[in-house]
């Protein structure tokens, strides 16, 4: 197995940004990766109102007035979004409610609309990665053994890309969709955590191995304002 | 576009409401000071739906005592302070006078402290309070005032006022550092890029009028949690202003005006603003009833809403219209709204720490910290764009270097 696919840095940056609402959730997503010139993204949202207008095609307007019994709200949401083609896969955890308690659903609706506009903090690679040498790379992608001590990898990760410290998103398990996280096993999940660098020995990722977004919080290659992003995302 | 369910959660301020239970973890403006020197030291006062009055107790201590009342009283109601009879054994509650304000905590516990901000830190010569009665949901009249946009609007002024006539009135000195007034760079420039950061307190506005000349007009306004804004009037003065619930439709605007450089003149300020109130209960003399004056000639030639020069009316008129509690069923904000959407936020979350008895996540209960809270930032400036950020700064700090007070951050 060789490194570079059990660890790869990519040119991306903490940000910040509001989505658009009254489009499905993802649509607003494609249009922030659009907006921020991204192809991922991790991003998490919270206490954000929602409204699952089911006889409405994803192109439609939304009506003048929200039925109650189409609205919601979403607690807490972390989902990474990957633009590969025009519309963006969205996989992750979440908590979220429903006025009638009989809408609710083991995943989260792909029909959902966010009721108004969201505040969102993420992370994004962006969509021309790669292309130019000598970028900075302060966003990497590791696939971590399933069977190690995960603290020690992304510590080591961090000393390996020349970082002295990140933080780290990732739930440790593949989801297909996004999840209610009371269904997901999230004892390996990752939404942030702190880590300084280490030289230990490199644990290699075995067959079972899910990914984290590991960002770069070394004070040394950032800038104030970006150090001040990276570390409220 | 939100659930009457949802709309009800961060509208709704009576007892044991999400909510009113964020509120009451606040110092709340409960009078005037000046209402107590009016009332021989009996003041009726109705806040967050409750029924009190302040008095003088025993200790010589000035409480917020619970006040017989009827259950058809208006929510409006000054009972003639002589009739007043305090229910034996209601809830009371402490209060503290502040800078021309009577402040009370209504929560549970420990108040918090007060944060040490320039209204609470300027002598009381430099500051002079204010209220007015505003028949809406608090949050409406809150949102106005963070919404950076509605100003090119709502306070639109077709001609430009002499800036030497513009003591104690909003919108009408020049940008600090220019000639250029106020009232020309909003209705010249109406469409702000709108930066939002959250802070100890709550949330820092910048409004960036991008002109012509490579220079930026930038508008720093702040929200202060749960209830609060902090803005520039002139280069002089800042106003903070507290909008406080009387019940779920009524609110007042209970409003510090901080000079930074000479003492206030109180007798002007008070004298402008009583010409627009009625008292004992501070009513707005344009309103509904009336249509507020509105005169369309003066809409033609003069000013944006033709209801006058005091931009208070022009906003009362906006949140008012609104109806008592606004429809959000209805509402479709966009990322021009961003204030706003920041502030629902925070709102939620601090629903959420108070439901989950996590009320130290709460802004400003930190007590250990919150008298280190200084500033906010308040200010216009015209910058080269690429360096509007540390020019609005540099601004504050010579304001604050030349002021008479200590104003050091």
């Amino acid at each position: 197995m060789n490194q570079e696919s059990r660890l790869r840095a990519h040119e991306g940056r903490a940000f910040e940004d509001i989505l658009d609402g009254y489009f499905p959730l993802r649509e607003s997503i494609r249009q922030m990766m659009d907006r921020q010139g991204f192809s991922r993204v991790w991003v998490t949202l919270q206490h954000a109102p929602i409204m699952n207008l089911k006889h409405l095609a994803p192109t439609d307007p939304v009506p003048l007035t929200l039925p109650k019994v189409y609205a919601g709200m979403i607690d807490f949401m972390s989902l990474t979004a990957t633009q590969a083609d025009a519309t963006p896969a969205l996989s992750g955890v979440g908590e979220w409610f429903w006025v009638d308690p009989s809408d609710r659903t083991a995943l989260f609706p792909t029909s959902v609309r966010l009721g108004e506009p969201a505040f969102v903090r993420g992370i994004g690679i962006h969509a021309d990665d790669l292309k130019t040498a000598g970028t900075r790379r302060d966003v990497a992608i590791l696939h971590a053994s399933a069977s190690a001590d995960l603290g020690a990898q992304v510590a080591q990760a961090t000393g390996e890309l020349g970082w002295t410290s990140c933080r780290a998103w990732g739930l440790g398990t593949e989801v297909s969709g996004v999840a209610q996280t009371k269904d997901i096993e999230l004892s390996r999940a990752l939404f942030g955590q702190g880590f300084d660098a280490s030289t230990s020995p490199t644990i290699q990722r075995d067959t079972s191995s899910p990914t984290y977004v590991l960002l770069n919080t070394s004070s040394a290659h950032l800038n104030a304002e970006e150090l001040e992003i990276a570390l409220r995302v | 576009m939100i659930s009457q369910k949802l709309n009800d959660q961060i509208t709704q301020i009576g007892d044991g409401t999400p909510a009113g239970a964020v509120l009451r973890r606040y110092w709340q403006p409960a009078a005037l000071v000046d209402e107590i020197k009016a009332s021989n030291g009996v003041v009726p006062v109705n806040l967050l739906g409750e029924r009190l009055v302040l008095v003088t107790d025993a200790k010589g201590e000035l409480i917020l005592a619970t006040r017989e009342a009827s259950a058809d009283e208006p929510a409006v109601h000054y009972p003639d302070p002589a009739s007043i009879s305090i229910v034996e054994g209601g809830p009371s509650y402490p209060t503290v006078a502040k800078q021309g304000i009577v402040f009370t905590y209504m929560g549970p516990g420990d108040p918090p402290p007060f944060p040490n901000f320039d209204c609470f830190r300027a002598p009381e010569s430099h500051v002079f309070a204010f209220k007015g009665l505003w028949e809406c949901n608090w949050l409406q009249a809150l949102e106005v005032g963070i919404d950076p946009g509605h100003a090119s609007f709502l306070h639109r002024f077709l001609q430009d006022e002499d800036p030497a006539d513009s003591y104690g009135k909003q919108f009408r000195d020049k940008a600090a550092g220019t000639d250029m007034p106020m009232t020309q760079v909003l209705r010249e420039y109406p469409r702000p890029d709108i930066e939002v950061e959250e802070t100890d307190f709550g949330l820092k506005i910048t409004a960036l009028r991008h002109m012509t000349n490579g220079m930026t007009h930038v508008r720093v306004t702040n929200q202060i949690f749960p209830q609060a804004i902090c803005i520039p009037m002139s280069r002089e003065m800042i106003i903070t202003q507290w909008h406080v619930p009387v019940d779920d439709n009524n609110c007042y605007w209970y409003t510090m005006f901080t000079s930074f450089s000479n003492p206030v003149d109180k007798d002007v300020m008070r004298e402008q603003r009583l010409k627009e109130h009625r008292l004992p209960d501070y009513a707005p003399l344009k309103n509904r009833a009336n249509n507020y004056h509105y005169n369309p000639d003066e809409q033609e030639n003069l000013t944006y809403t033709g209801m006058g020069l005091d931009i208070n009316v022009h906003d009362q008129w906006a949140v008012e219209g609104l109806g008592r509690i606004q429809d959000r069923t209805r509402e479709h904000l966009g990322r021009g709204d961003a204030a706003i959407v920041r502030y629902r936020l925070l709102l939620r979350k601090a629903i959420k720490a108070v439901e989950t008895n996590k009320e130290n996540a709460l802004l400003m209960h930190d007590t250990a910290g919150v008298e280190h809270i200084v500033g906010p930032l308040s200010n216009d400036a015209i910058a080269v764009t690429d360096d509007w950020k540390s020019a609005s700064w540099q601004l504050d700090m010579k304001r604050r270097e030349e002021c008479p007070w200590d104003a050091r951050v």
